[in-house]
């Protein structure tokens, strides 16, 4: 059987100011059933472009190359009902969930409105299932939070209801589009704790979009990071750490606070991060790379299959196991 | 990462229940209430006008021309010999039913095309501005005389002519409205769940521009009534004997010029307290929902 989702090739252009500005590099990706792959990266990597993409979300005037394949059909070319139907094989966990709600409707109404419209389950029963999901979340009163409206519930609980109704619809694949950055330290947890768990028990597919390396390893089985536009590593979230093959993620992993460290300072990758538009014709992180060649500003370096993970640097194989980087070495 | 609490205590934030997109009357002040008794009566009297009424429009006497008022006969008589405060009663009926089909059939008009503009954008949105900004260029008036000179003059006529005639107006307010709301995170949400466009303009985007709605429909009654009053003065709306207000200014002039301008005055006066009315309590509901989009 085929993936649930295969991304091959995918780059798009978005209309900045007139001009067209590459924003996805050839992206490819894979995520099979009940799999959860993580995508990591600094802002304007790509990251969300990626999901978007997915969900077919990207603004108007978007030039899109490369294909997504979802279950083996072609989603970049999806219109009308064939789309709507598509998309309610997937479903979306947005990072604010207060701007991702109706804030006129109440809460009762933004759950149930798919069951009802979609599905033709009635209110009553739609209403059941939603305070059963919701239960199921971390919500106890379920009956009283339907009447309620957006403006009544704190983030961490909106963040609730919202994966509340991801679930409703029972997906195949969730796209979660850093689902917890704009809670407080404690929510997350618990909302991502939340996630994964629901995630499992259902046998549902995820992509969990972040900038936390960490929480990608917590909760992803792989991880895909994300450069310029362009992946440039994809492994087993455990492999991440102990055997980076990228120069990109070594420094990443280095540059992680460590609550045993005494450092003064923590460790920082020198230069800017590079947006998709602004690449170069070689590899993108040849310029604040401690590795890098004259070859490697020459070519842009292709995916390539490296043990069980695959990575985009030319060095790849030559400067495997040696990438375990302490903070002086960067 | 610890495993799932699932009953963690979850804070309620109580804040005071949101007025947008609630057609009522909340945050217009004193003017605002007033101006809606004003004319919710003069619904009433619409409505109920030719139950209220003591004589009829036809109960014509020229003996009674012009004749002040009397006991049963609070206004006196028209310069036809018909009782005043009756034909002002019975007005009142075609006077507000001509602008309501104006305000109806032009929001119906307006709204379809500025959630099609603003929905669709790009080259649908360019051919429709076009289209409306040639309909700018068409008086009202004149369009509505057009109308009565093709299709013969009737309330419905300038009625309808009026409402094409004020459909860019609207459209083009509604349109940047519906394209801020269109822009908002919670439509490419209810877009991913695989809801049909149609179903999410008409259960989330039009309401939540109905605060505009509702705004823009008292303003553009105000405008509407004048001009249909205007129209039926120069004989192309309402046919007399039909009772109007724009019928009544016109019929009364004789009597101005007579000394007796008590019926022109008063379905003026009628007319004038019926557009400052509306035109407030619009011009309220529209700062209202102004404030509450910021």
């Amino acid at each position: 059987m085929s993936s649930l989702v295969e991304i091959a090739g995918l780059e798009v252009d978005l209309p900045v100011q007139g001009a067209m500005r590459h924003v996805l590099l050839g992206t490819s990706l894979r995520i099979e059933r009940g799999e959860s792959v993580g995508l990591v990266g600094e802002s304007g990597s790509g990251k969300s472009m990626t999901a978007r993409s997915i969900a077919r979300l990207l603004p108007d005037g978007a030039d899109v190359r490369g294909s997504i394949l979802f279950d083996g059909t072609e989603v970049t070319t999806l219109r009308g009902s064939e789309l709507r139907a598509y998309r309610r094989r997937i479903a979306m966990v947005f990072q604010d969930p207060r701007a991702h709600i109706n804030p006129v409707r109440s809460i009762g109404d933004f759950l149930t409105e798919e069951l009802r419209t979609n599905a033709g389950v009635p209110r009553k029963e739609a209403e059941r299932r939603a305070i059963e999901l919701l239960d199921v979340v971390g919500i106890a009163d379920g009956a009283r939070r339907l009447k309620q409206h957006p403006h009544e519930l704190s983030g961490g609980l909106l963040q609730r209801v919202m994966i509340a109704s991801a679930l409703l619809s029972e997906p195949e694949l969730l796209l979660a589009d850093e689902p917890t950055t704009a809670l407080d330290v404690t929510t997350q947890s618990d909302v991502m704790a939340l996630l994964d768990e629901l995630r499992r028990e259902r046998g549902l597919a995820m992509l969990f979009i972040t900038h936390d390396l960490e929480l990608a390893g917590a909760v992803c089985d792989r991880t895909a990071v994300m450069y310029a536009g362009q992946i440039v590593e994809e492994q087993e979230s455990d492999a991440l750490y102990t055997d980076p093959l990228h120069p990109y993620t070594a420094a990443l992993v280095a540059a992680r606070p460590d609550i045993e460290s005494t450092a003064a300072r923590l460790a920082a990758i020198p230069g800017r991060p590079l947006s998709a538009f602004e690449a170069p014709a070689g590899c993108a992180f040849a310029d604040r790379c401690p590795f890098a060649e004259d070859a490697c500003r020459a070519e842009r370096p292709a995916l390539e299959q490296v043990d069980a993970g695959s990575v985009r640097c030319l060095r790849a194989r030559a400067l495997r196991g040696r990438l375990h980087l302490t903070s002086a070495d960067v | 990462m610890s495993a799932m609490p699932s009953t963690t205590p979850l804070e309620t934030v109580d804040r005071e229940p949101s007025v947008r997109g609630v057609p009522g009357l909340r945050g217009t002040g004193i003017v605002g209430h007033v101006s809606a008794v004003i004319l919710l009566l003069a619904v009433v009297i619409a409505v109920i006008g030719p139950l209220i009424a003591p004589y009829s429009a036809t109960e014509i006497s020229l003996s009674n021309s012009f004749v002040g008022p009397t006991g049963d006969h609070y206004l006196g008589f028209t310069g036809q010999g018909a009782d005043l405060f009756s034909l002002l009663l019975l007005g009142a009926r075609s006077s507000i039913l001509g602008p309501v089909i104006v305000v109806v059939a032009a929001m119906l008009l307006g709204v379809v095309v500025a959630i099609i503009s603003a929905w669709r954008g790009g080259i649908v949105d360019q051919v429709l501005s076009v289209v409306m900004d040639v309909l700018f260029a068409f008086p009202g008036i004149l369009l509505a005389i057009l109308a009565s000179a093709v299709f013969g003059p009737s309330l419905q006529t300038a009625a309808i002519a009026l409402a094409i005639a004020y459909s860019p107006y609207i459209a083009r307010v509604l349109r940047s409205a519906a394209m801020r709301e269109r822009s908002q995170p919670y439509i490419s949400a209810l877009e991913v769940q695989g809801f049909r466009s149609w179903l999410i303009c008409l259960r989330h985007l039009i309401p939540n521009i109905s605060g505009l709605i509702v705004a823009q429909s008292t303003i553009l009654f105000g405008y509407a009534m004048v001009d249909l009053a205007a129209i039926s003065y120069i004989g192309l709306g309402v046919q007399p004997p039909q009772p109007d207000w724009g019928v009544m200014v016109a019929q009364g002039q004789a009597g101005v010029l007579q000394g007796y301008p008590a019926e022109s005055l008063s379905a003026g006066l009628c007319i004038i307290i019926v557009v400052v009315a509306v035109n407030l309590l619009g011009e309220r509901l529209n700062a209202r929902s102004e404030a509450i989009t910021r």
